[in-house]
C-alpha cells in the first residue's frame, strides 16, 4: 500500500518538515515496509515497555528554586529578541494548504 | 602510565596540552575534530600545572587531555551536533558529564566529529564531513593494501570511522587525547570504537547523567566513554557514574568507583555466546576471531555456553520505530525561536518554523523526523509504536532469561566486518546502512545494559575487529573485569601512524597510550 498524498501532506504540517523529492517519499515508504516486519512477532498479552527503568520508583524532590536568573544567557543565542522577549511572528496563522504552499507534493 | 607521569613531574600538563594541539593540527585530514578549544585547553592546562607543583592534584584525571562528542553541551564553546540547525550554538552551560571531568581536572581540547544529531553509522553524514579511520594511514593498513597506479590519488581509499562517535573514536585512536566521550543510542560509541581499534563502553541506562547530551532516544541514549585500555574506561566511568539530580533517569543507587581487579581464577566464569548473533553478513575472519575468543576463555577454565536470544532479529526493526518516534518528538524543540539557526521568513510562525527546519536538517534528520510521525499517527499508533514497545520487552526479557540461567556475561562480535572504504560505503543510504551495522550493539540499548567493545584483532586488510562483552545492569565491575582479562589474552597492537608533521617530516608516531 503506497502512502496517500492526503497522508504525506498532513505528515509535512505535523512536523513542520519536508519530504523535498521523490527520494523523500521512497525513503518513508522504506521505512514502513521495513517496519511492517513488527507484524511478524506475537505479542498477545505483552505489556509494552516505556523505560527499562520501569520496576524502580519515579521520585520527587522539594518543591525549592535552586537555579535561574540566567536571563541574559538564555537570550544570547536567539536571533530575534526584544528586551527580555524572544520575537516570534504572528501564531494562529497554519501552513497554507497543499496548492498554494511551495512543497513538491503539489505535483503528486 | 601518563598520569603517573604528571605526578612525578616527568612531564607537564602544559607539555601535554602543547603535543595534544600540535599532533590534532598533523592529523587535521581525519577531520575528527569539529571544534578545537586551544585557548581554553591551554589555560586548563596551565591550572592544573598549578596544582601538580602544589602537589594537589584532584585526582587521576587532572591533566589529561579528552575530547567530547559534539552533541554536548560544553558551556562557552559551540555546539553544533554536526548540523546547520546548530551552527553558532554556544552552549550557556555544561552537560553535566562535561562538568564532572573539568571538576576533575581534565582539560578539554575540543569537540569531535559525528553523524548529524548523531544518526547514522559512519560518521559521513555531518555537515563538516565525513571522520577518516586513523588506521587508513597506519602501517599495517598500507602493507596489506594493493598498490595502487601513481596517478591515482593515495588518498582515495581510506575508510570510515563508524559512528556516530567516529570523531571521538578517531581521536583517541590517533592518540590526539587519553579519552573522548561519546553517545550510545544503538551502538553509536561501540561501533566506531570496534573499526578504529580503541576500548567502547556503554554504560547501563540510568547510571551517567545525560544532562546536557542533546537527546536522540530518551529511553535509550546513554554518554559513552571512548580509551585505548579497559582500565582507562574505568577510572572514566568512576568520574561519571552517580545520580545527577538534573536527569530524573539516573538511579539514585549509591555509586562507587572501582579498579579493576586481575582475574586469576576463570573456572567460576560463565559465558554465553549467543547463536542468533551469528548475524547473515558476518564475515568469516570475524567468525572465526569469535570463535577463538570463547576458545580462549574454555581452555583458561570458564564455562562457555551457547544461548538463545530468540528476539535479536527484530530488534533493529524495533529499535527503527522507536527512535524515528522519540526523534520526531525531540526534534521538535529545533524552532530557531530560542537558539540555533532561524530562517528569514517570517509570514507566521508556522511558516518559520518549516522553512528553518528545511533549511537545518539534512535529509537523514528529516527522513527520521516524517517516519516518526507517521508512526505516531493515530491510525498507525497501536500497530506500529505500541507494537514496537511490545516487542521491546520480549527482547528485554530474553537477556533476563539468559542472565538468570546463570550467564555472567555475554560474548559477540561488534559489527559485521572491519571498517569498509568510505566510496563503498555512501553506496548505500543511511537507513540501509544502519539498520545492517547495528545489528549486532543495537539489543543492548533496547535492554538497558551495559556493553564494551574490546579490539581482539587485526582483519587480513590490517584494521581492527573488536569483540562485544554484554553485562547485566549495573554490573560493570564484572563486565569491564572479564574484558580487562580479555583484553590482556589478547594484546592487540598498537596503531603504527604514519603522520607527516606540518614541519614537512614523516615519522613514526608511538606514544604512552593509556593513563591510568
Amino acid at each position: 500500500q503506497k502512502v496517500t498524498v492526503e497522508v504525506l501532506d498532513h505528515l509535512e504540517h505535523l512536523a513542520l518538515v519536508d519530504f523535498r523529492d521523490a527520494e523523500g517519499i521512497e525513503r518513508l515508504q522504506k521505512a514502513i515496509q521495513f517496519a511492517d516486519q513488527l507484524h511478524e512477532v506475537n505479542t498477545d498479552g505483552v505489556e509494552p515497555m516505556d523505560s527499562v527503568l520501569e520496576d524502580r520508583c519515579l521520585y520527587l524532590r522539594e518543591d525549592d528554586v535552586t537555579e535561574g536568573n540566567c536571563t541574559n544567557e538564555l537570550l544570547k543565542n536567539a536571533r530575534e529578541k526584544v528586551e527580555e522577549y524572544f520575537v516570534a511572528p504572528p501564531g494562529n496563522i497554519p501552513l497554507p494548504k497543499l496548492e498554494e504552499r511551495e512543497t513538491f507534493l503539489q505535483g503528486s | 602510565q601518563v598520569s603517573a607521569a604528571l605526578r612525578e613531574g616527568r612531564v607537564t600538563p602544559t607539555e601535554l596540552c602543547q603535543r595534544c594541539l600540535s599532533l590534532i593540527k598533523s592529523t587535521k585530514f581525519l577531520n575528527a575534530y569539529i571544534t578545537v578549544a586551544e585557548e581554553t585547553a591551554l589555560k586548563q592546562a596551565g591550572e592544573s600545572e598549578k596544582r601538580y607543583r602544589r602537589g594537589q592534584p584532584l585526582g587521576v584525571l587532572d591533566g589529561i587531555p579528552i575530547a567530547v562528542k559534539d552533541n554536548f553541551n560544553t558551556a562557552g564553546i559551540e555546539t553544533t551536533c554536526a548540523s546547520n540547525m546548530l551552527k553558532g550554538y554556544i552552549s550557556p552551560y555544561n552537560a553535566t558529564v562535561v562538568q564532572k571531568l573539568l571538576d576533575q581536572g581534565a582539560v578539554l581540547l575540543g569537540k569531535t566529529n559525528l553523524d548529524e544529531f548523531a544518526m547514522g553509522s559512519g560518521s559521513t553524514d555531518g555537515v563538516f564531513g565525513p571522520v577518516r579511520n586513523p588506521w587508513s594511514y597506519s602501517r599495517q593498513f598500507k602493507e596489506k593494501s594493493v598498490p595502487k597506479s601513481h596517478s591515482e590519488d593515495e588518498d582515495s581509499n581510506w575508510v570510515i570511522t563508524g559512528g556516530s562517535s567516529g570523531g571521538s573514536a578517531a581521536a583517541v585512536s590517533s592518540f590526539t587525547c587519553f579519552a573522548a566521550l561519546g553517545s550510545d543510542t544503538g551502538g553509536s560509541t561501540r561501533n566506531p570504537a570496534a573499526h578504529c581499534g580503541v576500548v567502547g563502553l556503554k554504560p547501563t541506562y540510568g547510571l551517567i547523567s545525560r544532562h546536557g547530551l542533546i537527546p536522540l532516544v530518551n529511553s535509550m541514549d546513554v554518554p559513552g566513554i571512548l580509551t585505548r585500555c579497559v582500565d582507562d574506561a574505568a577510572v572514566l566511568l568512576g568520574s561519571l557514574a552517580g545520580h545527577d539530580p538534573k536527569d530524573s533517569t539516573t538511579i539514585q543507587d549509591n555509586f562507587k568507583p572501582f579498579e579493576l581487579p586481575d582475574l586469576t581464577d576463570i573456572s567460576k566464569l560463565s559465558i554465553g555466546i549467543p547463536k542468533e548473533y551469528h548475524a547473515p553478513g558476518l564475515s568469516s575472519e570475524i567468525l572465526a576471531l569469535w570463535s577463538k575468543a570463547s576458545d580462549l576463555f574454555k581452555n583458561a577454565g570458564a564455562k562457555v555456553i551457547e544461548v538463545s536470544l530468540p528476539h535479536t532479529r527484530y530488534s533493529i526493526v524495533c529499535y527503527h520505530v522507536l527512535c524515528t518516534a522519540e526523534v520526531a518528538s525531540n526534534m521538535a524543540r529545533f524552532d530557531g525561536l530560542e537558539y540555533g539557526h532561524r530562517s528569514d521568513t517570517n509570514k507566521s510562525t508556522e511558516s518559520m518554523y518549516a522553512a528553518t527546519r528545511r533549511e537545518g536538517f539534512n535529509d537523514v534528520v528529516r527522513g527520521r523526523i516524517l517516519s516518526g510521525n507517521y508512526f505516531l499517527l493515530k491510525q498507525n499508533y497501536e500497530n506500529y509504536f505500541v507494537k514496537a514497545q511490545k516487542v521491546r520487552r520480549l527482547i528485554a526479557n530474553d537477556f533476563v532469561k539468559v542472565f538468570g540461567s546463570g550467564v555472567d556475561v555475554l560474548l559477540t562480535p561488534t559489527t559485521l566486518s572491519d571498517a569498509v572504504p568510505y566510496m563503498e560505503f555512501i553506496k548505500e543510504d543511511n537507513r540501509t546502512r544502519s539498520a545492517q551495522d547495528d545489528i549486532l550493539t543495537q539489543a543492548a540499548n533496547m535492554a538497558g545494559l551495559p556493553a564494551v567493545n574490546v579490539p581482539s584483532g587485526l582483519s587480513e586488510r590490517g584494521l581492527p575487529i573488536g569483540l562485544q562483552f554484554i553485562g547485566q545492569s549495573f554490573q560493570e565491575k564484572q563486565l569491564l573485569t572479564v574484558a580487562k582479562w580479555f583484553e590482556k589474552q589478547v594484546k592487540f597492537p598498537m596503531i603504527q601512524l604514519e603522520v607527516k608533521r606540518h614541519d614537512h617530516g614523516a615519522f613514526q608516531h608511538q606514544k604512552s597510550a593509556s593513563f591510568s
